[in-house]
C-alpha cells in the first residue's frame, strides 16, 4: 500500500485555509485534475466541503479532521517511524510535537508517551544521541513530513502545529477519547 | 512581606513558600501564594530584628508575629493594635503571620533551623525586588527536611506543588548547594518520590492551573539525578 501522504498535504491545506481553489491545489502539489477532483468529490459526499465552479470551501471541519485522521491511520501504517525515549526538553528545539505529544504539552493527558513528532532528516543524529540515554518517554518520530515545520507555533517552549494537525495525528495513532471530541467541538466553534 | 524584607535586607532571608512564588517568578514560571511569610535569620541579630518589627506593628505570639488588620465593607485592610484586634468582630479581623527560623534558638517556644548558618555564611541567596531570597536549591532541601517522615495534610501537598516547580524550574539546579547542605543535616527523597506518585494526578492539575507542563518523568529523573549526587 502506498502511503497518502499527498493527500495528507491537500487535506491540510483545506483545514488551515478554510477555503481555496481546485487551480491552487494543482499549482501547489503538482497533482493530476482527476486525482485531485477524487478526493474533492469524496470529501464533498463526507459533507466536509462544497466544491462549485472550481472554489472549494470547507463547511464541516470535524468531518474533514476524521477523514485527514483516517488518512494518516494509512500514513502511519506504512510510513513507520523510529521510537526513541527522550526527554522531551532535550529535543523540542529541533522536533515538532504533535497528536498525544502535543496533547501533553497542552496539558489535555498526563504524559505524551507514544505520541508523534517531526523531525527534520539532518537532525536525526542529535536525536540519536539523546535517544541513546533511553530516559523518558518514548515517542514516535517521523521525518517525512518537514512541511509540519511551515506552520508551527511555539507554546511552552514547545514546536506544536495547529490543532487540527495535532488532531489528525492522534486520530492516526488510534487515540479516539473525550479529549479529541473536545478538540473538535472547540475547532467547530472557531469555524 | 516586601516591607520587612527591605527594610532589614542585611538580616533576614526568605523562605517558604513567598520565597517559591518569587523564585518561580525569576525564572517565569508560577507557583502558589502563601498567607504566612517566612523568614530566617541569625541569632545574633534577634535584638534588632525584634525591635524593628515590634515598631512596624508586630506582636510577638508564641514563636511566631502577628500583625492585625481590619477587613472594612469595601474589602480595605487597615492596620490595627492587638488591643484594637480584640474590639473587632472575628468575621473582619485578619492576621498576617511572619515566622522566624533562627540559627539558634532564642526562646523554648522558637524555632533553630539547620541550615540557616550556611545560608548567611555561604550566602545561599539572591536579591529579588529588594529583599534577600533563598536560592532554589535552599528552599527545596529545607522543604525535604521538613516534610521528612511527616505527613501534614493539605500543607504537605502545597509543598509538593513548590518541590515540583522549583524542581522543573527552567534554570539548571546547583546540585554543590545541595550537598553543602545535606552534609549539614541529610534529608530524604524517597519519601518525595512516593508522595509525587501517590498524588500525580491532583498535582498535574494544579500544575496546568498555574499554566505549567506537568512533565512526570524529567522530575523524577531530576529527583533521582540528585539522590545519586548525594549518594557519593
Amino acid at each position: 500500500m502506498k502511503a497518502p501522504i499527498v493527500k495528507e498535504k491537500i487535506l491540510r491545506e483545506l483545514a488551515f485555509k478554510g477555503s481555496t481553489s481546485v487551480r491552487e491545489l494543482l499549482a501547489q502539489f503538482g497533482v493530476n485534475r482527476p486525482y485531485l477532483y477524487r478526493i474533492l468529490r469524496s470529501l464533498e459526499s463526507e459533507g466536509a466541503i462544497v466544491l462549485e465552479m472550481g472554489k472549494i470551501r470547507v463547511v464541516d471541519k470535524k468531518s474533514l479532521i476524521y477523514v485527514w485522521g483516517t488518512e494518516k491511520r494509512k500514513i502511519f501504517r506504512v510510513v513507520k517511524g523510529v521510537t526513541y525515549k527522550v526527554r522531551p526538553k532535550k529535543v523540542r528545539d529541533f522536533v515538532v510535537f504533535s497528536g498525544t505529544s502535543a496533547l501533553w504539552v497542552l496539558g489535555k493527558v498526563l504524559e505524551p508517551s507514544f505520541g508523534t513528532a517531526y523531525i527534520k532528516k539532518e537532525d536525526f543524529e542529535r536525536l540519536r544521541q539523546i535517544g541513546i540515554k533511553r530516559e523518558g518517554y518514548p515517542i514516535k518520530f517521523y521525518s517525512y513530513d518537514e512541511d509540519v515545520f511551515y506552520y508551527v507555533k511555539s507554546i511552552r517552549g514547545y514546536m506544536l502545529p495547529p490543532v487540527e494537525q495535532i488532531i489528525a495525528d492522534a486520530l492516526g495513532e488510534g487515540m479516539y477519547t473525550r479529549v479529541i471530541e473536545e478538540l473538535l467541538e472547540d475547532v467547530e466553534w472557531m469555524m | 512581606m516586601r516591607k520587612a524584607g527591605r527594610e532589614l535586607k542585611d538580616e533576614l532571608v526568605l523562605v517558604g513558600r513567598w520565597a517559591t512564588y518569587l523564585q518561580a517568578q525569576k525564572l517565569g514560571n508560577r507557583a502558589l501564594p502563601s498567607l504566612d511569610i517566612d523568614f530566617t535569620a541569625l541569632k545574633e541579630n534577634f535584638r534588632a530584628i525584634e525591635k524593628h518589627l515590634l515598631a512596624s506593628n508586630f506582636v510577638p505570639i508564641g514563636f511566631r508575629y502577628i500583625k492585625y488588620y481590619h477587613e472594612t465593607l469595601d474589602g480595605r485592610l487597615r492596620e490595627i493594635s492587638l488591643e484594637e484586634s480584640k474590639k473587632i468582630p472575628p468575621h473582619e479581623l485578619r492576621e498576617l503571620f511572619l515566622d522566624i527560623l533562627w540559627d539558634e534558638k532564642i526562646s523554648s517556644m522558637s524555632f533553630a533551623h539547620p541550615y540557616v548558618e550556611a545560608i548567611f555564611e555561604k550566602e545561599l541567596y539572591d536579591e529579588i525586588d529588594g529583599i534577600n531570597v533563598a536560592f532554589p536549591e535552599v528552599i527545596l532541601s529545607m522543604k525535604f527536611l521538613i516534610e521528612k517522615n511527616k505527613y501534614r495534610g493539605q500543607k504537605q501537598l502545597k509543598d509538593l506543588v513548590d518541590i515540583y516547580v522549583l524542581v522543573l524550574a527552567p534554570e539548571e539546579l546547583d546540585f554543590e548547594v545541595f550537598e553543602l547542605l545535606y552534609s549539614r543535616e541529610k534529608f530524604g527523597l524517597d519519601w518525595v518520590i512516593r508522595y509525587f506518585r501517590e498524588n500525580e494526578e491532583f498535582l498535574a492539575s494544579v500544575v496546568h492551573g498555574l499554566g505549567m507542563m506537568f512533565d512526570r518523568e524529567e522530575f523524577l529523573l531530576v529527583v533521582d539525578e540528585l539522590k545519586e549526587n548525594l549518594k557519593r
